[in-house]
């Protein structure tokens, strides 16, 4: 096996070290595993080399700091965000009952800056695979060693509207989210809140039962007599189970009216009326979420190869299984992890720990271990919660966990406990 | 379930940690499992599975997370959501940086039997093998 001090060398030949690293790689296939004590004294290697990472969400942001933290001062870190600032999608769901602002739920690059990775704010346009470049929506070319999409999800358009200014689906955190706590605000009481989940996969398994229930909590106490009607592509609740189903028939048995296997046929917005497989639903709001599929830079670069929605990803490393020395995460990537925000950091944190091994022609970590915890508010005082651990199944090349367990009854203590989650979980993603 | 059934005592954990320790300072590979490498993207060879030889639940999962330098790290990343980088919680949930391996590995052992209730970590407790166990506390307690 070649030492690291070789290697270095090799790669600083430019072209040449590319080609070398490659087929160091290749070669190391078979070699013994090499044990360094690096990890032990907690120290970085010295790798140099540049990572790009496209989409400053949970997934982009935990990688390019991770990649930082962990590939020390030499690695040049390059975070490339249209935004300035990401809002969260977790917890967005309290700013409809005006326990939350999304100004609240923003987060800079600032702390990412401040340990070295580059912040570039842009856009994307293309991947040009073969000489390892991004061409920017300027012109600019940005050159990678590795590339890491995060690029989250864009939305189908549901058939009979033409955009979602009116109508909100308010699944990415920002103005539909205060567009839509407006329209419940001004909703009259009796009225009738509207709302569609997608058939899975969608982003937030939990997220669209806990927006029932926070928004039937709000009803009951501020608009008497209104129903929340929510319509299911799927045959049953997909997460938390027991905790959704006991609130539907429970708390929440006189407001929410809980309905399985509905396709939409087309949505009218000038009536606020929502053509069904079960009939025509009317409602003073109407929130329908559509079906999701990975964002444009993924679809676009031929790496759509799930479905034509989704990435195909190596969960050992998260690289495309389509285009090599480019990575996808989080919601874009499919995988038999959920997608949200706080695997998408456990994504992330495996993604460029490969990334450091495979930079330094080493074998990559054989088993890696991800989790998936959320804490779901049920009311404006209560919360839940899911956790699910997952283990890389080498049979299967998937994650694979036993199942995602929940809490027994949400709790005010569960929405505490939601708050401080949330703060370190942030902090851990953005710094 | 991927619990372990063997309950591990301070004196195991402490002779484990020690084994663990002595391979990675060796830079022993004591198990023929593969790691696999980095440009072999997709299926492993039928031959890279049955190499594979699983032995003793603690001692292969001890092995398999030792493939990585870095796999101690990786494996406490998952902590770090909740409990802070590198184990420093700054929103009032347990800091873990600087707690010793045994008082980590004790309070994970006790919480994963307990019944879960309303408490996360009772659950979350109950997805980690003791090897993991150790290298998660290990690398907490040198934070």
């Amino acid at each position: 096996m070649i030492s690291r001090r070789q290697f270095l060398t090799v790669a600083g030949a430019g072209a040449l070290g590319i080609a070398a690293q490659r087929a160091l790689a290749v070669s190391d296939a078979h070699a013994p595993t090499r044990i360094s004590t690096r990890d032990r004294a907690g120290a970085a290697p010295a790798l140099a080399g540049r990572v790009v990472v496209v989409g400053g969400g949970m997934g982009g942001a935990t990688a390019a700091r991770f990649l930082k933290l962990w590939g020390g001062a030499q690695l040049q870190v390059i975070l490339i965000e249209k935004n300035l600032s990401y809002t969260s999608n977790i917890l967005s769901n309290l700013v409809l009952t005006g326990q939350k602002t999304i100004p609240g739920l923003q987060y800079t690059y600032a702390q990412l800056q401040a340990i070295g990775v580059t912040v570039m704010q842009g856009e994307v346009l293309s991947i040009n695979a073969g000489p390892r470049t991004l061409t920017l929506a300027g012109g600019q070319l940005v050159s990678y060693d590795r590339l890491v999409l995060s690029p989250g999800i864009d939305f189908d358009l549901l058939p009979g509207l033409t955009n979602y200014d009116d109508i909100v689906h308010a699944w990415q955190a920002g103005p539909q989210t205060i567009r839509l706590a407006q329209q419940l605000q001004a909703m009259p009481a009796g009225g009738a809140f509207v709302m569609t989940i997608p058939a899975a996969p969608f982003r937030c398994p939990p997220g669209p039962y806990e927006r029932a229930c926070v928004v039937a909590d709000y009803v009951q106490r501020q608009k008497p007599g209104s129903k929340v009607i929510v319509l299911d592509a799927n045959p049953n609740v997909m997460a938390e189970r027991h905790t959704f189903e006991t609130a539907f028939n429970g708390i929440f048995a006189n407001t929410i009216e809980y309905h399985t296997g509905v396709t939409i046929n087309s949505i009218d917005a000038a009536t606020r009326t929502i053509d069904t497989s079960i009939g025509a639903i009317a409602g003073a709001v109407l929130n329908p979420i559509p079906p999701h599929r990975a964002g444009r830079l993924v679809r676009d670069n031929g790496l759509a190869n799930v479905g034509g929605r989704w990435a195909g990803v190596n969960v050992l490393t998260y690289e495309s299984t389509a285009q090599p020395f480019v990575h996808v995460i989080g919601d874009a990537s499919s995988t038999t992890q959920p997608k949200a925000g706080h695997i998408a950091n456990a994504e992330a944190k495996v993604c460029a720990d490969a990334i450091l091994h495979m930079m330094a022609g080493e074998p990559v970590n054989g088993a890696p271990v991800t989790n998936s915890a959320c804490y779901s508010p049920i009311t404006a005082t209560t919360a839940s919660w899911l956790t699910a651990i997952y283990h890389y199944d080498p049979i299967s090349q998937t994650m694979k966990t036993p199942g995602p367990m929940e809490a027994e009854s949400p709790s005010g203590d569960g929405f505490e406990m939601m708050g401080k989650w949330f703060t370190n979980l942030m902090k851990d993603s953005f710094g | 379930m991927r619990h372990d059934p063997i309950h591990l005592n301070k004196t195991m954990a402490a002779s484990l940690v020690v084994v663990g320790a002595f391979a990675l300072l060796a830079g022993l590979r004591l198990s023929p499992v593969g790691a696999i490498a980095p440009s072999k993207r997709g299926t492993p060879s039928a031959s890279e599975l049955t190499a594979t030889v699983y032995m003793p639940a603690v001692t292969t999962a001890l092995q398999r997370t030792l493939q990585s330098s870095t796999a101690s790290r990786l494996l406490a990343s998952n902590c770090f959501q909740c409990h802070g980088t590198d184990g420093k919680s700054s929103s009032g949930i347990d800091r873990l940086a600087g707690m010793s391996a045994s008082e980590i590995i004790d309070e994970m052992q006790s919480m994963r039997v307990e019944p879960i209730g309303n408490d996360i970590m009772k659950a979350h407790a109950r997805g980690y093998t003791d090897a993991e166990l150790l290298l998660i506390a290990d690398y907490f307690s040198r934070q």
